[in-house]
């Protein structure tokens, strides 16, 4: 492990030569920045994946199921599980999709969870992002390198191997396939994940295209390749948002879309991963409602927990969260990439009071939630070892089974005193090591 | 029940030749409790092909392609409907309807009229969803007025009211909205009136058994002289034509609608209209 610190530096140099970037918009401007490595692993345990696996696979299943539910007969509504304005005012909800039976009844194949470990031991889930998580390539290439820069350490250690991501995913676009090529879809070099479109492109031996390389005609999704022969498509890993997707059924300013995509769509004849919709199943208003869900769907227990949450929607929430706002975590419904979080003890009385008065006033738009006092990871500073805040961004596939990937995504945050660790606002990232049960 | 004589169409010239023209259209009536339709012409030139769907919320819709350069693209539908009047549609009630949309949104302008509705219906005894939209229609009839070109496809209810004036889209979102805003389940309709030369909007009502139809634009009770095209949250979801094309070219829109009724007995038109 020493030997792989001692060459963070030149591992942080290959990953720049590979394009590893990560772009943010900044006043308007697109910068492209580098996401720096951190060379200490998380470690996890065999028998920790092991849990966290159940509650992952459990976790997204049930998603799957409340999807499945609400663009079909509602039942979870019907049986007063979760109140209806949570799903009708989601800007995650699309009622463009009613009736739409997704190949295979999968709407969430890659769903991207986010947990963080707490001071306890325990984990705790944070969020769920089953539009378009991004990440899984960061780990995917720095282990590559790290393997190739510090063989030693990963003789000495027996780490289960995560480079098989790529066969994951492939497995799981193969699954839903109507016929015809996998297509991974990029609304361009522009966007902050570019990088990880056209690597997993590669690595899945998807073809990379943007909207000027797809068209629909007679009811079926074309690829025209680089010799202009056109391909028919039967997945399409689509990495732009659900709003942009066709211009002639959601935004109809969108250059970045297929026009008519939807009806191949509602047809059955091209599969959309991960399905448009999904949305209303990872808004921060629904996430409260997520064990309910497990115990609803699955009639089992949750076996992952939920950062305390507290929903201003119900008369006995609001009461708490405006008791205790100084201690609390409030994060607005609409925003997503850690925007819209605010913490309560960060704030002025005057901003505190403003704030209580918003929450009377648009009780639904917020949920509040305990600071969960996270367990620190050490992070190299220059020869310096500090301690930083991080999460963990787990990768699960759905495809004929629901699989955990064996690694994910560390992020830590840049400040000693930020626990905003989301890549969009700085930051950098640690591979993820999940150890074998057989030891070395 | 009244037959009626139905003949819609849009014709489309582009200054200089457009491609990759995509479109969707949801100009066909379709049949429901209220309206049986027979359509006897349904013509999209130039198309490479048409397909027919329903949507998310239950519209007939076509969509389809004309890969070609072209300067013209026009649709036409022609036929009979057979429509019974102010009549409950029954139905399940989607609970999308009870929620404001992108151009319902509940601002102090919607919340201001809702208010000025609600004494009016104390006032009269309104009690009934319909007693209550019905007080509404008056309310907005009286308040609104109608001017087009003060407007355009994307004012919300909220701007059209501070607006003051406008067209039959914008008293329909007023309507829809401030329904939705007093707890009435409400939704946008698109369709063709007779004497009109142009398509029409209106609203529907959830009446707690199903969807009854009020015109605000004209205080009317939706009767036997209205074809309904489709529906949905606001005019956004339901939209007669969206189309996409690639090309640099001034475009050029002529509509033509003329719903006339006819008379069984005599098999000749009486109450002849015609749009333009």
């Amino acid at each position: 492990m020493r030997e792989l610190i001692e060459h963070t530096e030149g591992i942080n140099r290959l990953m720049a030569r590979y394009g590893v970037k990560f772009g943010i918009y900044k006043g308007g401007e697109f910068h492209e920045q580098l996401f720096p490595f951190d060379a200490i692993p998380r470690v996890i345990t065999h028998e920790e994946f092991r849990q966290l696996e159940r509650g992952l696979i459990q976790r997204v299943d049930a998603l799957n199921l409340f999807l499945n539910d609400i663009y079909g007969e509602k039942k979870i509504i019907a049986d007063g599980v979760i109140p209806e304005e949570f799903v009708f005012i989601s800007s995650g909800y699309l009622p463009q999709c009613e009736g739409i039976k997704p190949p295979k009844n999968i709407y969430s194949h890659i769903s991207g969870i986010d947990l963080v470990l707490g001071k306890d031991g325990e984990w705790y889930i944070l969020e769920d992002n089953l539009r378009i998580p991004s990440g899984a390539s960061y780990p995917m290439i720095a282990r590559e390198i790290c393997r190739r820069v510090s063989p030693a350490t990963f003789g000495n250690n027996s780490v289960v191997d995560n480079r098989q991501y790529a066969a994951m995913l492939r497995e799981t676009l193969d699954w839903v396939n109507t016929g015809g090529v996998p297509v991974i879809m990029t609304p361009g070099r522009y966007n902050a994940a570019y990088f990880e479109h056209s690597y997993l492109a590669e690595r899945t031996g998807s073809a990379l295209a943007s909207c000027t390389d797809l068209f629909v005609e007679d009811n079926y999704l074309y690829y025209k390749d680089y010799r202009d022969r056109k391909q028919k498509v039967g997945v399409i890993y689509r990495r732009i948002s659900d709003e942009y997707l066709d211009p002639m059924t959601f935004l109809p300013e969108s250059l970045i879309g297929i026009p008519n995509l939807m009806d191949v769509y509602r047809r059955g004849n091209v599969a959309i991963v991960n399905a448009p919709g999904n949305g209303v199943a990872d808004d921060k208003g629904i996430y409260y409602f997520v064990p309910k869900m497990i115990r609803y769907y699955l009639d089992q227990e949750p076996v992952l927990k939920n950062a305390p949450t507290y929903l201003p929607f119900y008369e006995e929430d609001k009461k708490y969260v405006l008791d205790n706002l100084e201690k609390l975590v409030i994060k607005d419904v609409a925003e997503a990439g850690g925007y819209g979080v605010i913490f309560g003890n960060e704030l002025s009385r005057e901003r505190l009071q403003e704030m209580k008065e918003l929450i009377e006033r648009e009780s639904r738009r917020f949920i509040a939630q305990e600071v969960i006092d996270f367990q620190d990871m050490e992070v190299m500073d220059g020869d310096e070892k500090v301690l930083r805040k991080a999460d963990l961004r787990a990768f699960v596939l759905s495809g004929e089974k629901t699989r955990v990937w064996p690694s994910g995504l560390t992020r830590f945050s840049r400040n000693a005193d930020s626990f905003v660790v989301n890549s969009s606002q700085g930051g950098g990232f640690k591979d993820t090591w999940v150890l074998s049960q057989w030891k070395k | 029940m009244r037959k009626l004589k139905f003949e819609y169409s849009m014709e489309l010239r582009f200054s200089s030749p457009v491609h990759s023209h995509y479109f969707a259209l949801r100009c066909v009536p379709g049949d429901s409790l209220r309206q049986k339709i027979t359509l006897s012409r349904r013509g999209v030139e130039p198309a490479d092909y048409i397909s027919e769907e329903r949507d998310g919320f239950g519209n007939l819709k076509i969509s389809g392609c004309c890969a070609a350069p072209h300067d013209s693209f026009c649709y036409s539908i022609e036929g009979t409907a057979r429509v019974k009047g102010m009549i409950v549609e029954t139905s399940p009630l989607h609970p999308m309807y009870r929620y404001p949309s992108k151009y319902t949104r509940f601002e102090p302008e919607v919340a201001d009229f809702a208010e000025k509705v609600q004494r009016e219906c104390i006032g009269r005894g309104a009690k009934t969803a319909v007693e209550k939209a019905v007080c509404a229609m008056n309310c907005l009839y009286a308040l609104f007025q109608y001017s087009p070109g003060t407007t355009d496809i994307g004012t919300t209810a909220a701007e059209a009211l501070r607006n003051g004036k406008g067209v039959c889209q914008d008293y329909a979102h007023i309507m829809t909205a401030v329904m939705r805003f007093m707890g009435i389940p409400a939704r946008y309709v698109n369709g063709l009136m007779i004497g009109e030369g142009f398509t029409h909007a209106w609203t529907e009502i959830y009446t707690g058994e199903g969807w009854y139809g009020l015109d605000p634009t004209n205080n009317l009770h939706i009767d036997d002289y209205y074809i309904k095209l489709a529906h949905g949250r606001d005019y956004g979801d339901c939209t007669v034509d969206k189309g996409i094309f690639r090309g640099n070219a001034v475009q050029e829109q002529k509509i033509y609608v003329n719903v006339e009724e006819i008379n069984d007995d005599r098999d000749s038109s009486v109450n002849r209209t015609s749009g333009g």
